[in-house]
């Protein structure tokens, strides 16, 4: 198992400085640099800024210095070239609390409503709440969050007044933005756990504990949850990445100042630097996510590591 | 559910974990009596008053720092600023200004050196020049603005590096509260310059101390009517009166908070939740409803901008050597319907690039050649060789990504199409795109824009002289040269303006490489009734100073 993690540990790294590069090169390709505007620079200031930014050397050697750079001890992320007064994990470090505290809470959000609503769903398989639940979480599947952010945002924001309409000024700020993400994964959750539940309900396991006298309930939440949550646990770590990428949009609706929000400026700015450093703390997350979604496979059903 | 037990429980740590430290921080917005919400559109770049280039760096720039001058809020002219008295040499060319006896917001005197310094800062970008090497050279800075300090004698030649001794640039500092300027030539909007952030001092021991670090907030030193108390990356900026500004009595509020949020959607909610009370400068696609309502048209205010939407020409392209091509596509467009139909703020229909609003002498008047005429269109046309469109290839015009330049283009698309036969395509390409790609030549018609940098006609006809980097569409036209050589150095303001108007008859009718379009009216809300000493006007300039609560 430790082997298995090591080689598992390895492929990410691996996967990341493929990522570096390709995002390194790729922005670079683009036409138009971060000293483009409507108005020209004099071509004294740009020379300066240039070479300020090293952007008057060769590509490659540009490259080097990069690398050189994020693997050392503590990574260097360079400044930001449009907010220059402050360091790239300066301006990203609020911004990924902020996100990734979303992201969190939507999970967890989700997990719980999720797969309490696949199990509700479950017990009572075909009758009315089996099919309430569904149709909703069929809604959910169809309503992108795009659609849904807004919805929430007028009526309970703008016509209602209940809510903070935007912005990230105390907990309550939270909640629009929390349940227009989360509508997505409760729904994909639920439909998840109902399905694996149904099929591990006629399985020989749950058989022998109903034989055993067990109660129902028990038999549903504690033989039978377990195996139907080994692909909601596979799905996860896939998911905290839509997860992080799907809360990119959500932050533009509520204007969260998320990292999502940061990239998309940064990469219409050509801030070369700032770029990198969302997109190298983003993949960081989603392979670690993805990591530690394995793991958890492997202690949930052991043949996992074995077949490795 | 054994095994997944300890990771809900850590994962719930975490999120507790994450959750404390998540930057909820309280709705500090609205703290205080006199505080005006505004949102500024972006996330401040530059604080630094030598780097600002945006409009929304030289807002907050205005409110931490003042140079010699401070414009009106209503008129624009120069009132007195840390000049409080100046005088000027009857060429136009040099002057001289007395300084009022005044501090630092960290109690430090403010002296006639301090502007020397920060000029000369401005204009002595990094370089790898030996000669250019100086003891204090870590602390110059590259900045977009530096070409509005070339009215200074010599300041061009230093900038450029072919000057090597800045005693020869034109500011003297004849003592510590005497300043005097000589500059290249008479430039009767000098004094409006010495308002702009570029020209306003820097405290040069604090900045020399902490380097870059000095426009943090907690370092910051100015000498502006508010200093800055709080900074939250991606939120807000806030701003409180400066206690040792040497005019605080007149100073109206108590803070200025300045939202970064730059979604225009969520800015107008902010303010219909009453979150903030100024939406600024932005493309408003809601206008229309707005108008409609009573409640709403009475905040949303559009005034006349000093700003020109216009199309480039690419000279460089052989279907445009001819002007009869140019002339014919520009009287087949018809301004008025893009402004009634498209635009919808009111603007203006450009037939010329001034705005007929730069200045009250100017007259008012465009140039009226080349007026929506369909029937001599086509006439121009066929004389150019292309009866009815035959023989002319499409016509592609490029513009950056955005509502408003792709129904624009989409009308002149239909214009042209209908009443000239010719085939016209869009090309729509991300903002940073279509300025790489205009600078290299890359198109054959291309949407652009220039805002004044001062109220004087020749900011809109300079830009577009031989050599300069803005021009972009390889025209060169030696009359309008002589015009505008003639011009600068004028004396006399009508004979001067009449020069103006000559080259301006020249770029827009006779061989013109742009086609105007239409001026630009900024558009913001204001809560009404709220605020006084915030005035419309051409430059949307609002110097903070003059901003107070109305009496209820």
């Amino acid at each position: 198992m430790i082997r298995g993690f090591l080689v598992r540990l390895g492929e990410g790294a691996l996967t990341l400085l493929v990522i570096v590069s390709l995002s390194f090169f790729m922005q670079r390709l683009a036409p138009g640099g971060p000293f483009d505007h409507e108005r020209e620079l004099p071509p004294e200031t740009r020379r300066a800024l240039e070479a300020e930014w090293g952007l008057d050397r060769p590509l490659g050697e540009q490259f080097l210095g990069y690398l050189g750079g994020i693997f050392r001890l503590p990574p260097d992320l360079k400044r930001s070239m449009t907010r220059p007064d402050f360091g790239v994990t300066e301006l990203i470090a609020p911004r990924l609390a902020v996100s990734l505290s979303l992201g969190l809470v939507v999970l967890l959000f989700s997990l719980v409503l999720g797969i309490g609503l696949g199990a509700l769903a479950a017990a009572r398989r075909n009758g009315f709440l089996d099919h309430a639940v569904m149709a909703l979480a069929l809604l959910g599947l169809a309503l992108p969050n795009f659609v849904i952010g807004p919805l929430l945002k007028w009526v309970f924001a703008i016509e209602l007044g209940w809510l903070p309409e935007s912005r990230w000024v105390s907990p309550a700020s939270m909640v629009l933005p929390v349940l227009a993400t989360s509508a997505l994964y409760v729904a994909i959750i639920a439909r998840m756990v109902r399905s694996g539940l149904v099929a591990a309900l006629g399985q020989d396991f749950v058989r022998a504990a109903r034989a055993r006298g067990f109660s129902e309930r028990r038999v549903l939440l504690v033989h039978a949850l377990p195996a139907a949550l080994a692909p909601v646990i596979a799905w996860l770590g896939p998911a905290a990445a839509g997860l992080a990428v799907g809360s990119v949009v959500i932050e533009r609706v509520f204007d969260i100042p998320g990292l999502g929000n940061t990239l998309i400026d940064a990469a219409f700015n050509r801030d070369y630097t700032m770029v990198m450093g969302a997109v190298i703390v983003y993949s960081a997350i989603l392979i670690a996510l993805n990591l530690l979604a394995d793991l958890l496979l492997l202690r949930v059903d052991p043949r996992i590591g074995e077949r490795r | 559910m054994k095994v997944p037990g300890p990771v809900c429980r850590a994962a719930v740590v975490a999120v507790l974990v994450v959750l404390c430290a998540c930057g909820f921080t309280g709705d500090v917005s609205r703290h205080g009596d006199r505080v005006l919400v505004m949102n500024n559109m972006a996330e401040p770049g530059h604080l630094d008053p030598g780097l600002v280039t945006a409009a929304e760096d030289q807002r907050i720039a205005l409110a931490l720092f003042e140079g010699l001058t401070v414009p009106d809020p209503q008129t624009l002219e120069p009132r007195p600023g840390v000049a409080e008295s100046w005088e000027v040499s009857p060429d136009g060319r040099r002057y001289r200004f007395q300084l009022r006896a005044t501090t630092w917001s960290d109690g430090v005197p403010l002296v006639a050196a301090d502007f020397r310094h920060a000029w000369r800062r401005v204009l002595t970008p990094p370089s790898s020049d030996p000669r250019r090497q100086f003891a204090d050279q870590r602390h110059y800075i590259a900045s977009g603005s530096a070409e509005l300090l070339y009215v200074i004698a010599g300041a061009q030649a230093w900038h450029q590096g072919r000057l090597d001794d800045f005693d020869q640039v034109g500011i003297r500092v004849l003592g510590d509260r005497l300043l005097e300027v000589e500059l290249e030539r008479p430039t009767p909007w000098f004094l409006e310059l010495t308002s702009f952030p570029t020209f306003a001092p820097v405290p040069r021991a604090v900045v020399e101390g902490l380097g870059r670090d000095w426009t943090r907030i907690d370092h910051l030193v100015g000498n502006g009517p508010f200093r800055p108390v709080q900074r939250r990356l991606g939120d807000l900026l806030r701003v409180e009166r400066n206690p040792r500004y040497w005019d605080r009595d007149a100073v109206g509020l108590d803070a200025i908070v300045y939202l970064s949020t730059d979604q225009i959607d969520t800015a107008i909610d902010q303010y219909l939740a009453g979150e903030s009370d100024w939406v600024r400068s932005f493309n408003p696609k809601k206008v229309r409803a707005w108008r409609a309502d009573p409640e709403l048209s009475r905040q949303l205010n559009a005034p006349p901008f000093l700003a020109t939407y216009f199309y480039r020409f690419n000279l460089r392209r052989p279907e445009f050597r001819d002007p009869r091509l140019r002339r014919a596509l520009a009287l087949a467009v018809d301004r008025e319907a893009i402004t009634r139909f498209v635009t919808g703020l009111g603007e203006l229909p450009a037939l010329g690039i001034v705005p007929p609003y730069v200045a009250t002498d100017w007259g008012g008047a465009q140039p009226r050649g080349l007026a929506y005429d369909p029937a001599r269109a086509r006439a121009l046309l066929a004389e150019a060789g292309f009866p009815g469109g035959r023989g002319l290839a499409p016509l592609t015009i490029a513009f950056n990504t955005d509502v408003k330049n792709r129904a624009i283009a989409e009308a002149i698309q239909e214009m042209w199409q209908r009443e000239l036969g010719i085939e016209v395509r869009l090309e729509n390409r991300e903002k940073r795109v279509h300025v790489a790609r205009e600078k290299d030549g890359d198109y054959l018609i291309s949407r652009g824009s220039w805002i004044a940098d001062f109220s004087d006609p020749v900011t809109f006809l300079d830009f577009l002289r031989a050599g300069r980097a803005s021009n972009r569409t390889g025209w060169r036209n030696d009359d309008y040269e002589r015009l505008l050589d003639q011009a600068a150095d004028c004396l006399d303001r009508a004979r001067r303006l009449e020069l103006l108007r000559a080259a301006e008859e020249i770029l827009c009718v006779e061989d013109p490489p742009i086609l105007p379009i239409f001026h630009y009216n900024t558009a913001y809300l204001l809560r009404p009734g709220k605020f006084e000493g915030l005035h419309a006007n051409p430059r949307n300039v609002h110097p903070p100073k003059f901003i107070r609560m109305r009496d209820r």
